[in-house]
């Protein structure tokens, strides 16, 4: 086990340095930031001191190796908007993100897994088939369409929700909804595939045999197999949730990290986007060492094994 | 084919307007997508007050929706054929370098596909398009790039596996090269992995390519695509909610219809693949 | 058609002026690289032997004894060390990919599983014809005719050529094999447990396919298996190979009517006779068979022996001959008559 551990912890560290390397290069390679930022047409001198403001004049390497030491020191630069620290920029709008997150992953799993279980218990009825269709559509419409879609239902023309901002509670509505549904579908299927496997399993198909109902067969011994599929789904989720809230969050101009990014974006604010950046990949390189941890803890055949 | 479900044919003629439409938009297109006509802004559609002129209505600018929905459809279908096959010629040629020279090349395929995989294309290409500049053409070249992963594990994988197989050997010791071994041997032995992932990929680029544009760092005016109308009609949903409405009625049809394809396919592929 | 001749003399059973193939000292060592040291398997260990043109050589042992790992050295996919490696007066000693392809044609390779042999989605008479237009030998059509009279030639009749392998049987996958390792007609086929994985009544069509293509072709056949039986009826001479080193080789009459190596003796008596009553004293070999990587010190088969002297675990026993055939043992032929 600790060999596994050691070998997956080894290539989430490569990952992440890939990543930061990434974000420094690309970031700088393809274009001089201080001509997109201070515009065309300027004196040489104001480009030059700007350059030197921002320490952009130095020898690439140089500004690489400055980087990382910076960052092993928690600095990650300053916003060229405002000239703040990146890292307050950032971490100022970060709650907000973690709130809505948090919300509509509350939702979405327990939601798309009831949906899924209801689908394979009446499998091939007329519930079935429904909820099939609305999973389908669920997954194929694109986050922000739906957001568009809903956002002109509810709020436009049945005036019940507000579009736009974070103030109260209906706030959290319009974009946990947008997310939810399309990620529900998501879990339904895998819920709906993972059971209806189990249910053909040898064991419960004796156990059904032996009188117990439909219901009662499924929830007992289907469940806990189906639990190591749900571990990767879980994985692909969060992947989807947080590419999801960037797309939400400027549908619905949530002021959290996801419209923070696009804003940078469009800016060029360096710093600002190498540290969203950053701190997604991390999150993500951690989340999915977590998900192949408890994929081997959860799967008796790979944990008897003793093989990766 | 019998036994197709009927939202099968549905979806199969769904793509085949979609794609002519792309292919012939210069000449179905009523007006230039680029045309204004401030006297007529924000019309509505047809037969909800506006005239048939301008069946869809108009935008904020006066131009006509239908020809830039026209226009916008084959913008979003042109990026997307473009991006699947770069993506998929880049992979799998990745995929085969890795199987074929293993070594260092294998190991640094390797963390290159973990990285890829480490987050979301989404956020990758937002960090990209960041500084570089806003072409068309750097814009597609992204798109190509995604995915690529995918398919360089799946080949990388089925590639090494096959080079073991006792054909390989034997037609080595037959005096075969291994680009001969390649060719009419392996290639053939995996496309069917490689076609699957293209009908996966292939509205995932749309759905990329389209968010994107919606969030204004995809493809820039003067070209417009399905998402940049839905971007800028967000902000007249109040009062003319078609701008925006009528490029979502068309990216939903088509990401449900190549999805429902896409499924439909990958079931008859399957079987197909487990009887040999 | 057992031919009493030396192995080593050339001039050979009187149809060639040499052995068409001449190994000498040929040893096969694999590499492995752990972690922190590296492991040499010398799966082959100093084999000398030769084959004359229109021979059957059978080649018999355990399980991980090195037979494969021999013939994969001759065919050139395997790590080679080999003073002397000759075909046809030609120096071999090469790699696959660095020999020319006039010496692949020459030298063909069959192995265990024909269904792993086959491309599953080629049909059987494709990939019979593929060697042809590998080496640019005709064009597509005439290669599918040749290919159609070589799949004739083994028993396969038109209707099945356009079968894919999975459609066939394992006797008619392996007869595929055969014909597409012929259609560059060989001169030296090498079949490494051609019928180990068939039903034991198609082993013998097989066998008896091998033996009419000797005829008609002057085929040169080294025929590996672990089955004794066929062997013994099917080859003009035997080498017995016990972990990487031949321990008795000489005409198969010989040696399965009187061996003298006391594991040729144990492999014999391990197959029931057909009569209860010729069932003879069995030699029972003691121990377990011992892996590549730890090779006893002396007469590897020592451990197990039961004819064991004291100095059969310090020096390690050569052929040498004996009672028409040759032996390394210290007891059956001893250096030093004692």
């Amino acid at each position: 086990m600790t060999a596994f551990m050691l070998r997956k912890g080894a290539r989430a560290l490569l990952t992440v340095l890939l990543l930061v390397t990434f974000a420094f290069f690309v970031l700088r390679l393809t274009g001089d930031p201080a001509v997109m930022l201070v515009g065309h047409g300027v004196p040489a001198e104001a480009l030059e001191a700007f350059r030197a403001r921002w320490g952009l004049d130095q020898p690439l390497w140089l500004q690489y190796f400055k980087y990382l030491n910076n960052l092993a020191t928690g600095d990650f630069g300053r916003s060229f908007i405002g000239d703040r620290s990146a890292w307050s920029v950032v971490m100022e709008r970060l709650p907000k993100t973690l709130m809505l997150m948090s919300v509509t992953a509350l939702v979405t799993v327990p939601l798309g897994v009831f949906i899924g279980i209801v689908t394979a218990i009446f499998r091939d009825t007329w519930i079935d088939r429904l909820l099939i269709g609305f999973s389908a559509i669920g997954l194929s419409l694109p986050v922000y369409v739906l957001g568009i879609l809903l956002i002109l239902v509810f709020s436009v023309q049945l005036s019940l929700l507000p579009s736009t901002g974070s103030g109260t509670v209906w706030h959290f509505i319009l974009p946990v909804a947008t997310m939810a549904i399309g990620d529900a579908a998501l879990f339904a299927r895998f819920a709906r595939s993972a059971l209806l496997d189990a249910l053909n399993q040898p064991f419960v198909i004796t156990a059904l045999a032996k009188g117990r109902t439909r219901i009662g067969g499924v929830l007992w011994h289907a469940l806990p197999n189906a639990a190591l599929p749900l571990v990767t789904v879980v994985g692909f989720y969060v992947g989807r949730i947080v590419a999801g809230a960037v797309i939400t969050e400027n549908v619905v101009a949530w002021p959290g990290i996801g419209s923070l990014l696009v804003l940078s974006v469009k800016n060029r604010d360096l710093a600002v986007v190498e540290t969203i950046v950053i701190l997604i990949g991390i999150s993500m390189v951690l989340a999915n060492l977590v998900v192949d941890l408890l994929h081997r803890r959860l799967d008796p055949r790979l944990a008897a094994e003793g093989q990766p | 084919m019998k036994g197709t479900p009927i939202v099968i044919y549905l979806a199969l003629g769904w793509m085949v307007v979609v794609v002519t439409v792309a292919l012939g938009a210069d000449l179905i297109s009523p007006y230039d997508y680029l045309a204004m006509d401030l006297r007529t802004r924000l019309a509505p559609l047809a037969w909800l007050g506006g005239a048939w002129l301008h069946p869809l209505g108009t935008d904020e600018l006066g131009r006509d929706v239908l020809s830039r929905l026209i226009q916008s459809t084959r913008t979003s279908i042109v990026v997307a054929i473009i991006g699947t096959a770069v993506g998929a010629c880049l992979g799998t040629g990745i995929g085969l370098a890795a199987a074929r020279y293993r070594g260092f090349v294998d190991d640094v395929v390797l963390a290159a596909i973990d990285f890829q995989a480490a987050l979301p294309f989404l956020i990758l290409a937002l960090a990209a398009l960041a500084f570089l500049d806003g072409s068309f053409v750097v814009f597609v070249a992204l798109m190509g790039v995604y995915g690529w992963e995918r398919y360089a594990r799946i080949v990388r994988a089925m590639t090494l596996s096959a080079q073991t197989r006792g054909y390989a050997i034997a037609l080595r010791v037959l005096g075969a090269s291994p680009l001969h071994l390649y060719l009419r041997h392996i290639l053939p032995n995996i496309a069917s992995a490689i076609i699957v992932n293209v009908t996966l990929t292939f509205p995932e680029i749309i759905l990329l390519e389209t968010s994107l544009s919606f969030l204004g760092i995809g493809i820039q005016p003067p070209a417009t695509s399905l998402g940049n109308m839905v971007g800028f009609g967000r902000d007249y949903l109040m009062t003319a909610w078609w701008i925006a409405v009528a490029p979502s009625v068309v990216i939903f049809l088509t990401t449900l219809s190549l999805s429902l394809l896409g499924d439909w396919l990958r079931d008859r592929f399957d079987p197909a693949l487990r009887a040999a | 058609m057992a031919v009493l001749c030396s192995p080593r003399r050339t001039g050979g059973c009187g149809m060639t002026s040499g052995p068409l193939l001449d190994v000498e000292h040929l040893s096969c060592v694999y590499e492995k690289r752990g972690l922190f040291a590296r492991r040499s398997i010398r799966a082959v260990d100093d084999v000398s032997l030769t084959l004359d043109r229109g021979e059957i050589l059978g080649l018999v042992g355990e399980s991980g004894c090195g037979k494969s790992s021999l013939a994969k050295a001759l065919v050139g996919i395997a790590p080679v060390e080999a003073p002397r490696l000759r075909f046809d007066d030609m120096d071999i000693a090469l790699p696959l990919q660095r020999r020319p392809a006039s010496l692949l044609t020459r030298l063909q390779y069959v192995f265990q599983d024909p269904l792993a042999a086959l491309d599953p989605q080629m049909t059987a008479i494709d990939q019979v014809a593929e060697p042809l237009l590998i080496h640019r030998r005709a064009s597509v059509a005439e290669a599918k005719r040749r290919a159609s009279d070589a799949l004739r030639l083994v028993n396969i009749g038109a209707d099945s050529e356009d079968r894919l392998p999975h459609q066939l049987s394992g006797g008619q996958r392996q007869r595929v094999v055969l014909a597409r390792a012929l259609i560059l007609e060989p001169d030296l086929l090498i079949c490494d447990e051609p019928i180990s994985a068939l039903d034991v009544s198609i082993q013998a069509q097989i066998v008896a396919l091998l033996a009419r293509l000797r005829v008609e072709r002057n085929l040169t056949i080294l025929f590996i298996s672990h089955g004794v039986s066929t062997v013994r009826r099917f080859c003009d001479r035997v080498a017995v190979m016990y972990l990487g080193r031949i321990c008795e080789v000489g005409p198969a009459t010989e040696i399965f009517e009187r061996p003298l190596h006391p594991y040729t003796q144990a492999l014999v008596a391990a197959v029931p006779p057909i009569h209860p009553r010729h069932r003879r004293h069995q030699p029972v070999l003691q121990g377990e068979a011992p892996d590549l990587a730890a090779i006893p010190s002396g007469c590897r088969f020592h451990p197990r022996c039961p004819a064991r002297i004291a100095a059969c675990d310090t020096l390690r026993p050569e052929l040498l001959s004996a009672a028409g055939r040759e032996v390394a043992c210290h007891v059956a032929a001893p250096a030093v008559p004692s």
